[in-house]
């Protein structure tokens, strides 16, 4: 039987509304307020002007919250992190910079140094501007540094670096090849920019440098200013961080920076994931008291980076009840105190060293008689509780063997599988992580 | 007898021409080593590129920012000139103080730091670097190191000058107050430095050995009146000074007020080196052995002493430093060692070549 006429009808002025209404809802109702994305560079995982959302990268997204603040009247004082180019306005100048920025044009980014400016030993944020995108630097070659850089692929970019004799020789054919990287001094903090023939001023313009990787500690580069006269931006992380937040900034920023953002990407992702396992393994555990040796007969205290790897796998830093000043470390034959029981007990000493680890060319039970042997005089528990953990790997694998260490039920094997995960994503699977040593001794 | 006294004005005349003849060789040999000293460092330069770098500079030419012009130029005119100015002030400042300061002694082992400026200087670096804390405010920058080291300096200065008026002020006693002093300074600084890190103790270290790496321009204004205004009131002086060498009772007879001078002398040639050292650090060796190498080729009199120290001084450490740059290793060198490596040998050869005593 044909439709009724009528009922034809109203079902075509239903149609004809619910369209109209659709219409309507979609022009004419707010949309979703994009600039609720905008954050503060405190909170931003890639700490550049011009991330206004604070992910990861600077994208389309980035442009589309800038325009809305352009067109919305904002200003810059709430939303400082959309001033792209630091001229204390949001305008369709920041648009343009983002744009370059995301395109790989030349240009130049501001972005937050981690930098102790004031030298309390904390970690300021310092705005500062950076030629980009990077193709040559020179560096302070500490361990972390170069893992760092590694892990971001930026290895032929690294043009001359100033290291110690503890780096470790996975770095061999790259950052320690003299041949390739020339090096500039046997300090893992400074480097002369002019100076003898040890300085930088020759192989900043012979292989066009323009910029200086540091660290944030304030003792590192404190000729920042020779640099910055010349030229040649300095540019800061803080390499050793146990702080995701940081650690993200980090890789980011080295993946914007050398244009290599897709790998750090997979750094970033990949270090939430295992930060993440940490986190869920550390649930289950904690109560233990320690501390960290990073040199023979000596103590971390305070905020340094060593302890914050113990406390990030759960252990009380036993000193941290000391009044030490703003040292970091205290020789501990000078500081008997720190064996009595009645003052600081502890279960566990970490000796975080760097040693030749992934080449396997260390003499473990020789490097573990002398970093012990003077403590054990001293200390309740002797040699027992006393671990070298290599400080000659990334961050979040020195915390799971340091977790391995701490705790019965936490096995080398859930701390390898970590580890060989870096290894087999970043250093093109070369090292069988299970077979080597990066915690001494190994308990059955 | 006039024919000898015309022969005694003759000899006085080249007597004299030989003093002042060293005096320009020394001037002369500081002037070229400051032009060579401008084509050496990191950055491979002709001596032609330096010199026409630094006479542009002079001259108001100015290059495209970032060319390779601009980045050589900057090189010449912003660390390699005041770098050799300072080294030629530093050098001179610090020679005159030696020399003054063995002479009102009466001490050949006597040099500027013997008051215990140096220690005094390097408490107040230490503080600024281990501590964080400066006189300027928080943080650690070249000024705050810098502040802290001068004022810091100054205090057994004027310790020496409280504590004088309870002992007899003869030289040895002075001197002894100047040891006790710099011993009290130094294991306050030890102190500091047993309770720091490693990283630390290498930029405290660093600042020690005394090195002109971190000399820029801002370092020559305050160092170089300093020194003009310490020799503007030293070298007027120096006929007393000579009288100095007479035991103080002698010089009293002669109107001299040795005790007095001693202590004005002390005091404006601590300043003089306390100055320096807050820049460079404690650079040893230019004070104590340039005075006597002088001393041996010229004679003891403070008159021609004095400027001929400052001469030699300037030309020594500069060339010193020059040299320092131009050894081809991985790490920077000093200046420190290298007075020391070159001046030990070359003072050694001059005693014992030298027959007659200058002491």
């Amino acid at each position: 039987m044909a439709m009724n006429k009528n009922t034809m009808i109203v079902l075509a002025v239903v149609v004809v509304l619910a369209a109209a209404v659709i219409v309507a809802a979609v022009f004419l109702l707010p949309g979703k307020d994009i600039t609720k994305d905008a954050t503060d560079m405190e909170t931003s995982e890639l700490k550049v002007f011009g991330n206004i959302n604070g992910d990861g990268v600077i994208d389309q997204k980035d442009i589309d919250i800038i325009q809305k603040l352009i067109d919305d009247g904002k200003a810059v004082t709430d939303y400082p992190a959309a001033d792209a180019n630091q001229d204390k306005k949001i305008d369709s100048k920041d648009i343009d910079l983002v744009k370059k920025i995301i395109a790989g044009e030349s240009c130049t980014i501001w972005h937050i140094n981690l930098h102790d400016t004031d030298g309390d030993g904390k970690m300021d944020y310092e705005t500062v501007s950076t030629k980009f995108p990077i193709n040559s630097i020179i560096c302070t070659g500490s361990s972390n540094t170069f893992m760092m850089l590694y892990l971001c692929d930026v290895v032929d970019e690294v043009k001359g670096a100033s290291y110690g004799s503890t780096i470790d020789n996975i770095f061999k054919d790259n950052y320690k090849n003299e041949e390739k990287v020339k090096k500039l001094g046997t300090s893992s903090t400074s480097i002369a920019f002019e100076d003898g023939k040890g300085a930088a001023s020759e192989l900043i313009k012979e292989k066009n440098v323009t910029m200086v990787l540091s660290d944030w500690n304030r003792t590192y580069l404190t000729n920042e200013a020779d640099f910055e006269k010349a030229g040649v931006d300095v540019v800061r992380i803080a390499a050793a961080s146990t702080d995701i937040n940081t650690v993200a900034h980090n890789s980011n920023l080295l993946g914007l920076l050398f244009q290599k953002q897709k790998r750090a990407a997979e750094v970033t992702e990949y270090m939430k994931e295992v930060f993440d396992k940490i986190d869920k393994k550390m649930a289950k555990e904690g109560g233990v008291t320690a501390v960290v040796s990073s040199m023979t007969n000596y103590y971390s205290v305070g905020d340094s980076d060593y302890n914050a790897v113990a406390k990030y796998a759960g252990a009380t830093i036993a000193l941290d009840k000391g009044d030490w000043g703003t040292t970091t470390s205290i020789k501990v034959m000078d500081n008997l105190i720190v064996f009595n029981p009645d003052e600081y007990k502890y279960d566990y000493i970490i000796h975080l060293r760097a040693y030749n680890g992934y080449t396997n060319e260390a003499n473990l039970p020789e490097l573990y008689d002398t970093y012990t042997k003077d403590i054990a005089k001293y200390w309740e528990h002797g040699t027992d509780g006393q671990y070298i953990v290599n400080g000659n790997m990334p961050i979040p694998c020195r915390i799971a063997y340091a977790m391995v260490c701490f705790y019965d039920d936490v096995d080398k094997a859930w701390a390898d599988e970590i580890h060989q995960g870096f290894v087999d994503k970043f250093f093109e699977g070369s090292y069988d992580v299970s077979k080597l040593s990066f915690f001494y001794p190994i308990e059955a | 007898m006039a024919g000898d006294a015309e022969q005694m004005k003759r000899e006085y005349r080249i007597y004299t021409l030989r003093k002042l003849l060293f005096i320009v060789i020394c001037i002369v040999v500081a002037t070229t080593m400051f032009l060579l000293s401008l084509a050496v460092g990191t950055r491979n330069l002709t001596l032609d590129q330096a010199l026409g770098f630094f006479i542009d500079h002079l001259i108001g030419v100015e290059y495209e920012v970032g060319s390779d012009e601009w980045y050589d130029e900057r090189i010449v005119w912003e660390f390699r000139t005041p770098r050799a100015l300072f080294a030629i002030i530093a050098g001179a400042g610090l020679s005159v103080a030696g020399a003054v300061m063995q002479g009102v002694m009466k001490n050949p082992l006597a040099d500027p730091y013997t008051t215990g400026v140096s220690s005094g200087a390097m408490l107040g670096a230490s503080i600024a670097i281990v501590l964080g804390f400066s006189l300027v405010g928080s943080g650690i920058n070249q000024m705050g190191i810098v502040v802290n080291a001068i004022v810091f300096s100054m205090i057994p200065v004027i310790a020496i000058v409280a504590l004088g008026q309870f002992f007899r002020k003869s030289p040895a006693s002075l001197i002894l107050a100047g040891v006790a002093i710099s011993y009290a300074f130094s294991s306050l600084t030890s102190l500091l430095l047993v309770t720091t890190d490693s990283s630390t103790l290498a930029t405290v270290y660093h600042w020690q050995v005394g090195t002109l790496s971190d000399v820029h321009w801002d370092s020559i204004p305050l160092v170089l009146i300093v020194q003009l205004v310490g020799f503007a009131i030293l070298y007027p002086m120096s006929n007393k000074i000579n009288l100095m060498a007479l035991d103080d009772k002698d010089a009293k007879s002669m109107g001299l007020d040795s005790e007095r001078l001693r202590m004005i002398c002390l005091v404006i040639l601590s300043i003089m080196a306390a100055i320096i050292i807050c820049y460079v650090g404690v650079i040893g060796f230019v004070g104590l052995v340039v005075p006597h190498i002088v001393r041996i080729i010229l004679g003891a009199d403070n008159k021609y002493l004095i400027p001929a120290s400052a001469a030699f001084g300037a030309a020594f450490l500069l060339t010193c430093d020059v040299i320092s740059r131009s050894i081809n290793v991985t790490s920077v060198i000093p200046v420190g060692v290298i007075t020391a490596f070159i001046g030990a040998p070359l003072f050694l050869f001059l005693i014992i070549r030298q027959r007659r005593s200058v002491w």
